[in-house]
């Protein structure tokens, strides 16, 4: 896809200029959409809205450098315009520190001997989710969206130094929450490498 | 090199020749042969490695798109896009609405979108050869419907004029102007459109032809099915009989045909908004609407039994009156042509 025709094309009201690029970029808007928000409805609005306001002021949409990411920007902020971001955040700040303090204790052996690698997916799936929002965003937008560290700035409006201490921090995080479990799992595939091949 | 060994847990991620190689680690490139060989000489660092990985997998794991989520948000597109338009249409007040009957024969024909009841039924005029002539001098769209039951939409400035019965063979139609035809489907009788420049033959499709003989393109356009263009210096005969080679477009093209020097020029067709009818859970009466827009049709129907009953349908490509058949039959309603309007009779949609 050559990026700056169907620009082009849609700013001249190129009706399937349009359609081409609602077609090639929906599934992943759809799918980047799922990860910040998780609700179909939201998502499907999103991009609808985001589409409709392409169409509707085509002739004034500016000239772009890269159109995936004047996509990903929209949909983020059509989304979170839907949600009320700003009290949601402070209260996920604060569950998030209860969360990890009930994560340390909970690891008694018996689960530990249970923990298998889909249940450890499986808490950090929720411990994900649970992150302080920007973090989360800027960890979604670094590994599954790929975008780079300037790009990811230009999103969240901060610089690029303050994005990998974002990123770095969801990551420590991330780690902590996987606790002694991991460990447990590293060994049997520690004990594996050395003692079954 | 980075000293890898005093990396902190977490750490690993934020190296972009890491994530290559977790992504993709039976590549054979620098950032697996690199980091193979360090996880081996770093059993201590195999458990944060792991942590890497499962975090990696965690973020990036794939969320499922329903497989119809993709039509469904464009066809609540669609409906939008056209619905934004015709708000931002300056409602301006229609003028003198007058539509040219030349010759009449209304025991075959329906005419519609005439503004008043006094063209209806009036037989006069018809000539030897049966022809009926309908121009539009109104300032918006209106609809002509065929014995064959097709329909045209005859946009302003625009003729047609068409046999009172089509003969055996070929369903023949003349233009001038612009034209959207919806072609009522017989493959046994081709549908045959003759224009300023171009004849237009189809089996049953829909398309918008472009052709006035002061211009210098004509141009045919495909919404959907297969069209054959000749330009108007080929044998007649010839085309009829399918003996000629022509211009064949399909769905969403379109030709021009520069008449000067007698050339066709092919582009994709971008004038899709009004021709698209996909709807999706979209209100009865906003559907309603669309049409009087599109057809200048004038529908009646008691508005408030619809409210709240809405359609999932795909009906582009067919003639007006099916579309209107389709919907009626989904909610149940009675239906009949008259004059300019069609009445719609039914007890709303539960």
């Amino acid at each position: 896809m050559i990026e700056k025709e169907i620009w082009d094309g849609i700013k001249i009201g190129d009706y399937k200029a349009f359609q081409n690029l609602y077609s090639y970029f929906f599934d992943q808007l759809y799918s980047y959409g799922m990860k910040i928000c998780n609700d179909n409805e939201q998502v499907e609005d999103a991009i609808h809205d985001l589409f409709l306001d392409i169409w509707k002021y085509h002739k004034k949409l500016s000239p772009t450098t890269s159109i995936r990411f004047y996509l990903y920007r929209s949909i983020r902020r059509k989304i979170y315009k839907n949600q009320d971001r700003n009290i949601k955040e402070t209260v996920f700040e604060k569950e998030i520190e209860t969360f990890f303090e009930q994560t340390g204790d909970a690891h008694d052996l018996r689960i530990i001997e249970e923990e298998s690698k889909s249940l450890i997916i499986a808490r950090l799936q929720v411990g994900l989710k649970e992150l302080p929002s920007r973090q989360y965003d800027a960890l979604v937008l670094k590994f599954f969206s790929n975008f780079s560290y300037e790009e990811i700035g230009n999103m969240l409006d901060m610089n690029e130094q303050s994005v990998r201490n974002l990123i770095q921090r969801g990551l420590k995080k991330l780690r902590a929450l996987l606790g002694t479990g991991l460990l447990i799992f590293a060994a049997v595939l520690i004990f594996k490498h050395f003692f079954l091949i | 090199m980075k000293n890898y060994e005093t990396y902190q847990p977490g750490d690993f991620l934020l190296d972009d020749g890491f994530v290559e190689w977790i992504k993709n680690p039976d590549m054979d490139n620098e950032y697996a042969v690199f980091w193979n060989n360090w996880a081996k000489n770093n059993p201590q660092k195999i458990a944060d490695i792991e942590a890497a990985k499962i975090i990696y997998q965690t973020i990036t794991a794939e969320e499922t798109v329903p497989l119809e989520a993709k039509t469904k948000v464009w066809g609540k597109l669609q409906t939008s896009i056209i619905s934004e338009i015709q708000a931002n249409k300056t409602k301006t007040p229609v003028k003198s609405i007058r539509m040219t009957i030349l010759k009449v024969a209304a025991s075959v024909v329906l005419l519609l979108g005439l503004g008043s009841a006094i063209y209806f039924g009036v037989q006069q005029f018809v000539n030897d050869k049966q022809l009926v002539t309908v121009e539009n001098q109104r300032s918006t769209p209106s609809t002509v419907l065929l014995a064959d039951g097709s329909s045209v939409i005859l946009y302003p400035n625009s003729f047609i004029e068409f046999p009172e019965i089509f003969d055996d063979r070929f369903r023949e139609v003349h233009i001038s102007g612009k034209a959207f035809f919806e072609v009522a489907k017989n493959k046994e009788k081709p549908f045959l459109v003759h224009s300023a420049h171009l004849y237009t033959k189809v089996l049953g499709t829909s398309f918008l032809v472009e052709d006035i003989k002061q211009t210098s393109t004509a141009n045919v356009s495909v919404i959907e099915g297969t069209v054959a263009v000749y330009s108007d210096t080929d044998n007649e005969n010839e085309i009829k009989n399918g003996e000629l080679g022509a211009e064949i477009i399909t769905d969403k093209q379109a030709v021009y045909f520069n008449t000067e020097k007698a050339v066709f020029i092919r582009k994709d067709f971008n004038e899709l908004v009004y021709s698209s009818f996909n709807f999706i859970d979209t209100p009865v009466l906003h559907v309603f609407d669309l049409f009087e827009e599109v057809y200048g049709i004038k529908i009646v129907v008691d508005r408030d039994v619809l409210t709240g009953c809405s359609l999932n349908a795909s009906l582009t490509d067919m003639p007006f009156q099916k579309k209107i058949e389709l919907i009626c039959k989904a909610i149940n309603y009675k239906y009949k042509f008259e004059n300019n309007t069609v009445i719609l009779e039914g007890s709303g949609c539960k």
